[in-house]
């Protein structure tokens, strides 16, 4: 059993950790899987290019770059901590009108799609390439930020052409979301390190990038909250009453899975 | 051939180090550079010293493609890129690597024009002992540091989680790309110290200004908003904005206003060539004087197009340093 976090911003967008920044707080954290999916806006909007001018969207230019370094963390997470890490990115078609604005999470790409195409289209093209499609905050996101509406004003249109859709992000619940048979999947949407207290996705399968994007597709997982600070004290205890053993946090690491899942709390 | 390139390469045979090894690249068979570098491969034999002729092909970059064969054969951790017509003191290698600390990805240093001989070779100097000095350092002290390929030192291992100087040969400026990926990793970019000479020699002005249209024409699609503030770093650019701001808010001469800021600027681009060069002579200031007086018409020009001519190749660079030929 083990929580993945399938929304998470680095450096190469708008996020404010670098990949091994990131890699190393869920790592710690005792985390079994998280995709890295940074902004990939649209390339012939105004908005689009004002946001690669301030270098806060993956570019044709840095998406190599960016690929090869989640590669490399990838087998550092695993090698380190026993945690899958998935390459993806979040196509992000930005507008003034909160409902002709839509997010895209791609998990497991492996090919830069540009975001200016339909939704629907791009949403086939992230399949096209066996990756997973999902939904992002597709209602409103109880924060004072751009609103992304375009999918959920058309949900019915597009219910079969993604995998999931986002049910919870960060600390928020999405009722709406909750309520429908839709996939669902709960994710931080992380962007600086105390996002990671935020709603998540528990699995049961194999640590394997190809089974836990099974599990998303066939809707066998749950959903947690996790909270940083509780584990943290957890832990502080729990060596506090054992004082003979040496404070190695490796001695603990074998146990996180539990205690990480015990710390949670479900919306199911 | 480069000018002056056997003191050049000599200079990195005599590096007070205690193990090292050098590895020449060379992309022709028929260069003229190679019986020079085979003396002095004869010549140090103490030095252990490779040779690699023949370039791959993984992109349109022809630095990186002469570079991977070498690049592949060097056996040390720490690696610093050099080009050919770069000279160095004896402690270069130390003083690098001492800056090379853990948190450090990359360790670059300004280049000072040396030795330039005619107008091409004094503008090359001019050029490069002040705009580029100036705005390197202004980069580094406002947080956007960048690299400059002409000496690069890095660790092996962390250019490899960066997916290795193979993924670099598909941009124009793998120097700039090296430093980005690094800042990626959360690993600095740090400026040595001290600049590294580059031994002009002889340059025609039609060489000087095809070179530095292509360099502005790689850092506009490169860095964008950096390449659009540059004119703001041109003597008489910034004069005339000054000039215009002062007539307009205090009454002040614009005429008067021009050349007392044109002789403060010159005064410390003085300073700046001496610091660099080591020497300031007339002809050195001549020389700034004529570049200072082309800056603009030399930065539109690299404005005006995205393509650039490149040992060759004619390449079109794309948004990002993309380039293909």
């Amino acid at each position: 059993m083990f929580l993945g976090d399938f929304h998470v911003h680095s450096t190469f967008s708008d996020g404010k950790l670098t990949i091994p920044q990131v890699v190393d707080l869920y790592g710690k954290h005792g985390f079994g899987a998280i995709a890295i999916t940074d902004h990939l806006c649209e390339e012939q909007t105004v908005i689009g290019k004002a946001t690669a001018y301030i270098g806060c969207t993956l570019t044709p230019a840095t998406f190599p770059i960016y690929m090869e370094i989640i590669r490399s963390e990838a087998k550092r997470a695993w090698d380190l901590y026993k945690m899958v890490v998935i390459p993806g990115y979040e196509l992000s078609k930005n507008s003034i009108s909160n409902h002709r604005s839509a997010h895209i999470v791609a998990l497991n790409v492996t090919d830069y799609i540009p975001a200016d195409a339909d939704p629907f289209d791009l949403a086939k093209k992230v399949k096209a390439q066996g990756a997973l499609a999902i939904a992002a905050h597709p209602v409103w996101t109880r924060k004072l930020e751009a609103q992304t509406y375009y999918l959920w004003d058309r949900r019915d249109e597009f219910k079969n052409a993604f995998d999931a859709w986002e049910v919870a992000s960060g600390p928020f619940i999405f009722d709406e979301v909750a309520r429908t048979k839709l996939p669902k999947i709960a994710v931080s949407d992380l962007h600086i390190p105390r996002h990671i207290n935020a709603w998540k996705t528990l699995f049961t399968c194999e640590r394997h990038p190809e089974a836990i994007l099974e599990a998303i597709k066939k809707q066998q997982i749950d959903f947690r909250f996790f909270n940083a600070q509780q584990t943290l004290v957890r832990e502080i205890q729990h060596v506090a009453s054992q004082p003979m053993l040496p404070p190695h946090v490796g001695l603990w690491a074998r146990k996180r899975d539990s205690r990480n899942v015990a710390n949670t709390r479900s919306i199911r | 051939m480069e000018s002056g390139l056997e003191d050049s390469l000599r200079s990195f045979f005599q590096q007070d180090y205690p193990q090292y090894e050098l590895v020449f690249c060379v992309a022709e068979p028929q260069d003229p550079c190679l019986p020079v570098i085979a003396e002095l491969m004869k010549r140090f034999p103490q030095t252990d010293s490779t040779l690699t002729i023949g370039a791959a092909q993984v992109g349109a970059n022809p630095k990186i493609n002469n570079l991977l064969p070498g690049y592949g054969l060097a056996r040390n951790e720490i690696v610093l890129v050099s080009d050919s017509n770069v000279r160095v003191p004896d402690d270069y290698l130390k003083g690098l690597a001492r800056t090379l600390r853990p948190d450090v990805g990359v360790v670059t240093a300004s280049v000072a024009g040396t030795s330039g001989e005619g107008l091409g070779g004094r503008l090359e100097s001019a050029y490069l002992n002040t705009f580029a000095a100036r705005w390197m350092q202004l980069c580094f002290a406002i947080g956007k540091p960048f690299v400059i390929g002409k000496t690069m030192l890095f660790r092996k291992s962390l250019m490899d989680r960066c997916g290795g100087l193979k993924v670099l040969g598909r941009y124009i400026a793998e120097d700039f790309m090296t430093g980005e990926a690094m800042r990626q990793l959360g690993y600095r970019v740090v400026l040595y110290n001290q600049p590294v000479a580059q031994f002009i020699g002889k340059h025609s002005v039609k060489a000087f200004w095809a070179r530095h249209v292509r360099w502005g024409r790689i850092r506009k699609n490169q860095y964008a908003p950096g390449f659009f503030m540059e004119p703001t770093q041109y003597a008489l650019t910034s004069g005339a904005m000054g000039a215009i701001a002062f007539a307009s808010l205090w009454g002040v001469s614009p005429m008067e206003f021009l050349i007392f800021h044109c002789g403060v600027w010159g005064c410390a681009d003085a300073l700046l060539i001496w610091r660099m060069e080591g020497r300031l002579t007339i002809g050195a200031m001549a020389a700034w004087c004529i570049r200072e007086c082309i800056a603009l018409p030399h930065w539109l020009h690299a404005v005006a197009s995205n393509h650039v001519l490149w040992r060759g190749n004619r390449l079109r660079i794309l948004e990002g340093g993309l380039v293909t030929v």
